[in-house]
């Protein structure tokens, strides 16, 4: 061996160490040479890299409207020294609000004027234009088509037209309103739903499917069913999945969570009985005949005062032992790990990594609680969950259309009209 | 058939006697035992004594590896310290070496610790230290920044 450095280090071994390093780390090194760009631009390298980070931890958030409520920033995988909303500057959260979010990419719209999908870190955002269609509509979600390694191929925005439930309170039918990236245009969508309601609440979308559901003050239809959609499949029908252990007659102290871990839904229920705490999580499952069936994973008595007051307000994105309860008497959150049963207060000193908008969460939380049906059908949580994708694939778009950064998409947002907050 | 001793030979002719169970770590040499090729002494072209002694002494540690939780975090205290006692470019020898001789755990080791003391690196120091030219223009080389810009803009970036 030559006692000079380096230059022996052969490719395979600087592949070895590139795929150790974040992605912060890895993007930045692109600039060395053209040969290392191409390396880390390979399938090989980005599998290598998803390989060796299975166990790091990702950046996440919850969001509502124009605000993050709660963020875990410890990012091993992204190596970001920040929080993730501190990518929005002000300007952009002033002008636009979250409106879905889905593996990794998010919406942000301003009213019916501008819409932009995109990764906020990366920096990269693709406007969505206004559908050509006389009617208003309102933003239901984002779905996606991914490729076996989870790597998102295309993306759709769906929008609401309009709601028709049927008089003789049998179904309901949806006009949606698609815009896909691989085209680039929208186009419209009559959905055949077999159940009946009258108002949807903000959807929870995992890949190409779109889980809607009631809003809680839907008092003309009984709250116990989500509605599941594939965007990417020729079906103009909604299958009913019907929420495990919902008997009103039953037990009306309950509050509920739905959000997403680890690639399934996740339905949480904190439960009073007979002076027993309860918490319960399910996982839905999807069998190959595309039945689902909901799988209890944990029903556990939870060590509080008064179950009554505490709400599932989320779960950890990649472990599914975590579920986050807030806490209504006290004003925060506990972090309950269900397989060692430790509970833990979040927003402490020795939690750095966490960051709390308290009054953002008292506000929402007080909200969500006082609602009159919450009392009738219990709490349902739903916030919108972002979550760092484990991989900074560029954004899909159409042909013919480009991408711009933060700085072009502020530049936009400040030339329309100005109008009043809500 | 633990208490048999091989005798391993490094480029510039350093010889360590160690116990077979040590140098099967060494896959290379594994390899070579089952093919029964080995008599008792093995020549290895591609590696100085210094890197080998390195490389033995992560072997001896490592040939017994338990299963218990107690004795995992006792070898990764034990890793950490080991790595800490060298510098960078003896580092990219011992790389070399684990992936010469074959020794996978090193090998993570070693990368992992590289990646960890490279990644706030700026590219002009990361080609210093890895021998890299730059084939870049000028032009490219600002349109791959700009590219990239979110892994560049913070103010906490230590310059090189």
């Amino acid at each position: 061996m030559e006692t000079s450095n380096s230059t022996n280090v052969s490719e395979a071994m600087v592949i070895e160490i590139l795929a150790r390093l974040p992605l912060r780390s890895i993007s930045r090194f692109k600039l060395v040479c053209k040969t290392w760009k191409l390396a880390i631009e390979s399938v090989y390298f980005r599998r290598l890299f998803v390989s060796l980070h299975q166990n790091s931890s990702s950046s996440w958030s919850l969001l509502c409207g124009k605000k993050e409520l709660i963020n875990l920033h410890g990012c091993e995988t992204w190596g970001l020294p920040k929080s993730l909303a501190s990518y929005f500057p002000n300007t952009v959260t002033g002008n636009l609000c979250y409106a879905a979010s889905s593996s990794g990419l998010v919406l942000m719209h301003r009213s019916n004027e501008a819409s932009y999908v995109g990764n906020p870190v990366l920096q990269q955002w693709l406007r969505i234009p206004v559908p050509p269609y006389p009617y208003v509509t309102i933003v239901l979600g984002l779905v996606m088509r991914l490729d076996e390694d989870g790597i998102v191929l295309g993306f759709k925005v769906v929008k609401l037209a309009s709601l028709v439930p049927r008089r003789d309170e049998s179904s309901t039918c949806l006009c949606l309103c698609l815009y896909s990236s691989e085209t680039g245009i929208w186009t419209c969508k009559r959905l055949h739903c077999p159940r009946y309601f009258t108002s949807l609440s903000s959807p929870m979308s995992l890949n190409g499917t779109l889980y809607l559901s009631q809003t809680s003050f839907d008092l003309a239809a009984q709250p116990g069913a989500l509605m599941a959609h594939d965007f990417y499949s020729e079906s103009d029908l909604c299958r009913v999945i019907l929420l495990p252990d919902h008997n009103l007659n039953h037990n009306r102290d309950f509050k509920r969570g739905l959000t997403t871990s680890r690639g399934s839904v996740m339905y949480i229920k904190t439960l009073a009985q007979q002076g027993d705490n309860l918490l319960k999580v399910w996982r839905l499952m999807i069998n190959d005949s595309e039945d689902e069936s909901w799988q209890i994973l944990w029903e556990i008595h939870v060590p509080f005062d008064d179950i009554r007051y505490y709400v599932p307000m989320a779960m950890h994105p990649f472990d599914d032992n975590i579920v986050y309860l807030w806490s209504q008497e006290n004003n925060y959150l506990v972090s309950c790990n269900l397989r060692r049963q430790t509970y833990k207060i979040l927003g402490d000193d020795d939690h750095q990594d966490c960051y709390i908008n308290q009054s953002i969460c008292e506000k929402y939380m007080d909200r969500t609680f006082r609602s009159s049906s919450a009392r009738e059908y219990g709490v349902l949580v739903k916030l919108l969950q972002f979550v760092l994708p484990q991989w900074m694939e560029s954004l899909p778009r159409p042909p013919q259309v480009d991408m711009i950064d933060t700085t072009s998409m502020l530049f936009h947002i400040s030339s329309l009209p100005r109008k009043e907050e809500e | 058939m633990s208490s048999n001793k091989i005798v391993l030979t490094s480029s510039d002719g350093e010889s360590f006697e160690v116990e077979e169970v040590v140098a099967r770590k060494l896959q290379i040499v594994g390899h070579m035992i089952e093919d029964d090729c080995v008599i008792n002494e093995i020549p290895l072209q591609n590696v100085t004594g210094d890197i080998l002694s390195m490389v033995i002494e992560y072997c001896k540690t490592h040939v017994d590896e338990e299963e218990s939780e107690e004795a995992q975090t006792k070898l990764k205290t034990w890793d950490k310290e080991f790595m800490k006692k060298f510098d960078l470019k003896t580092h990219l020898k011992i790389i070399l070496a684990a992936n010469y001789l074959n020794v996978k755990g090193l090998l993570d080791l070693v990368s992992q610790t590289i990646a960890d003391n490279i990644k706030d690196y700026t590219p002009e120091k990361i080609r210093e230290v890895f021998g890299v030219e730059n084939d870049y223009t000028e032009e490219e080389e600002a349109e791959v920044r700009k590219e990239n810009a979110w892994a560049f803009d913070e103010a906490d970036t230590p310059k090189p």
